[in-house]
């Protein structure tokens, strides 16, 4: 990424800055904290306005590069960090809309520091029966592990207690070795506040305590192995088997811890104190996803397989009188509660085709191993007469090369393959319908076929990001390559393909609505270099708020577009682009 | 003045003879909308001062099936919603 440096002015703790910013532009500051501490950094922005905060520990910080961060749809963001590292914390005002007067401060509390999931604090003890207190709010039936690690001519001990602070006579466990390496495991933790005490029995100096389930993975693999078992058989399934230890270990060998988990086989799911569930009911599978992201806190989630693999939710269709029954939908996949039209997870799925050959899934599976996603930037837009300038809107999130092609008059005979060579992005706002494996484009009552699975055939497409509009454009329940365009596309490669798996809504013309938006914001964030899963996540909420900010509210279509656009890719992959 | 359904349906229909000419012919199915957020929404979008418009939004919904000129059955439909003093606050289609 290019642009202009950023400065960061020094603020001290308990100080406050203020300032003026235009719209999309950032101010830097930088604090100095002792280790062990909570900060608080609160930002007071102007009323209309929606500035973020984003911080980093240690190095510059950008809307990029950030360990925490607060971007809510207001002007006002309060971020809490506990414990701290000692060293400096650099700070970013953002000012993601709107412009005005803002007030930035900071401050340290005096107070039990909380310690959470994957956090590590330093402390220091000065001498013998001194103590440091530290506060873990834990849910219901959580794996905790405390690990303490003081001086080697020290004998520090851990003391912990739900509800109280403990004394070395007072507590629920205990670890006393004799030396200053302690460990505590609670095996199924009760709803509320542990408190933890480090305590000096003889000695002085510095130690470290750290929080965890134990057992850590940044990305989780959900599957089926019944369901693979009964569709491809015992080699198909050792095949597709392999594939995936081969995409574990290249993730794993690019930093991103991977963890499989078959939601219907026990021995899959004890290390994980977790029981198999019934892979044919959706609610049970998002119940278990649910308690696994308690256990393994995962960035991603992986959902290997299509509809008969590991179902879609089939959800009620808000839009009750537009023809669509229910909406399949991996939404509830993604929301950790059951209120699923936002997600809050960085979810896609690698789907499997109908057929019982394994082999297009195998080849899916692969194109993932291959972790590294390099594609130009050019494009490729082709919409339906009726919504040219609507698209055209959107179509200029990712414009580079060709304009927008028209259909009619582009037909599906027309349409060169050439044209489709080496593209980054495609776009494509056509008709669609769940009788036919076509595409269609629109002036007036005519309707001619625009696309067809056909024209992928020959053509070099590998590491595209798809997106497309058209009703049923991701619908894939019961079909092959060539009977979804969605699933010919990941067939030759693409690196990820969105799109509806019912009706899909639009504008004829601008400001961007319902899919129109969903897509645009997708681009927006792909382009920004986000994963396609953190893309995907931030698309449909950056939607909602859109689409409240507009009309005050979320309408019906506005509901349904956010329960049936999925994502078919690696949501821990990201789009290089290459010129 | 808040309108009537059937006055906001005329005028819906009025919309819909301009916007989507190919579904003029069509009557539409009438749906109520409340102009609220949910708690949850709110919550999770991390809305502190969410917008509150308590009111009633009227969506008429224009449906057709049409033949392609390959002989697919295509399913078209526009929505098109209007505030109770007849102002038409969104209209999309597929």
């Amino acid at each position: 990424m290019g642009g202009v440096q950023t400065i960061f002015s020094e603020i001290s703790i308990g100080e406050t800055e203020s300032g003026w910013m235009a719209e999309k532009k950032m101010i830097g500051y930088r604090v100095q904290v002792d280790a062990n501490k909570k900060l608080i950094i609160s930002l007071d922005g102007p009323e209309r306005g929606d500035f973020d905060l984003y911080v980093k520990y240690g190095e510059d910080v950008s809307r990029y590069n950030w360990d925490f961060k607060m971007i809510t749809s207001s002007a006002d963001e309060t971020l809490t960090i506990g414990p701290t590292k000692e060293g400096t914390y650099y700070i970013m005002v953002y000012s993601y809309r709107g412009s005005g007067d803002f007030t930035l401060s900071t401050k340290v509390p005096s107070e039990v520091v909380e310690l959470s999931y994957g956090q590590q604090a330093q402390g220091n003890l000065n001498g013998s029966k001194e103590a440091s207190y530290y506060l873990l709010n834990a849910k219901n039936g959580e794996r905790l592990i405390l690990d303490l690690t003081g001086p080697l001519d020290a004998d520090f001990d851990l003391y912990v207690r739900r509800g109280e602070r403990p004394t070395n006579l007072k507590y629920d466990f205990k670890s006393t070795s004799g030396r200053s390496k302690e460990n505590i495991t609670i095996d199924s933790t009760k709803k509320g506040d542990y408190h933890i005490m480090v305590y000096s029995y003889r000695g002085r100096g510095e130690f470290s305590i750290s929080a965890s389930s134990g057992l850590k993975a940044s990305s989780l693999i959900i599957s089926s192995k019944t369901n693979l078992l009964d569709k491809y058989g015992a080699s198909g399934l050792s095949l597709i088997e392999r594939r995936i230890e081969n995409y574990i270990t290249a993730s794993n060998a690019a930093g991103l811890p991977a963890t499989l988990v078959y939601v219907d086989d026990a021995a899959s799911l004890s290390p994980h104190g977790l029981s198999p569930v019934n892979p044919k009911k959706a609610s049970e599978i998002k119940g278990l996803v649910d308690d696994l992201e308690k256990r393994l806190t995962p960035n991603h989630f992986l959902i290997l397989g299509g509809h008969f693999i590991i179902p879609f939710h089939v959800l009620s269709n808000p839009c009750g009188d537009d023809g669509d029954l229910e909406v399949p939908s991996d939404n509830p996949y993604a929301s950790r509660d059951e209120d699923v039209l936002i997600p809050e997870r960085s979810l896609g799925r690698l789907p499997d085709d109908n057929s019982n050959d394994p082999e297009f899934f195998a080849a899916l599976l692969e194109t993932a191993t291959s972790r590294i996603k390099r594609a130009k930037s050019s494009s490729f837009g082709y919409s339906a007469n009726v919504w040219k300038r609507a698209s055209e809107h959107v179509y200029e999130t990712i414009e580079h090369g060709d304009d927008l092609r028209l259909s009619p008059p582009m037909i599906n005979v027309d349409l060169e393959p050439d044209w489709l060579n080496r593209i980054g992005y495609f776009y494509f706002n056509l008709h669609g319908s769940e009788e036919t494996r076509h595409w269609y484009g629109q002036i007036r009552n005519n309707y001619p076929v625009a696309f067809s699975p056909e024209k992928l055939d020959g053509a070099v497409v590998e590491n595209a990001v798809v997106c497309s509009e058209a009703c049923y454009g991701a619908n894939i329940i019961e079909k092959v390559a060539d009977e979804a365009i969605s699933l010919a596309f990941l067939s030759k490669k693409v690196a990820c393909f969105v799109g509806s798996t019912k009706i899909a809504y639009g504008p004829s013309v601008p400001p961007a609505t319902d899919a129109d938006l969903i897509v645009q914001k997708f681009y927006e964030h792909v382009k920004d270099g986000l994963t396609f899963g953190e893309a995907f996540l931030k698309a449909k909420v950056d939607f909602a708020r859109e689409t409240i900010r507009m009309s005050g509210y979320l309408d019906k279509t506005g509901e349904k577009t956010l329960l049936e656009f999925v994502m078919f890719a690696d949501p821990s992959l990201r789009l290089e682009e290459i010129e | 003045m808040t309108l009537s359904e059937r006055e906001l349906k005329k005028l819906a229909i009025e919309f819909v003879k301009e916007d989507s000419p190919e579904l003029a012919d069509e009557l539409p199915s009438v749906q109520e909308e409340e102009r609220t957020v949910s708690p949850a929404s709110e919550r999770k979008l991390g809305l502190v001062h969410p917008r509150a418009i308590p009111s009633k939004v009227t969506v008429f919904t224009f449906k057709k099936t049409v033949t392609a000129e390959d002989g697919a059955k295509i399913p078209i439909v526009t929505r098109v919603s209007l505030d109770e003093n007849g102002n038409v606050i969104k209209s999309t289609g597929n």
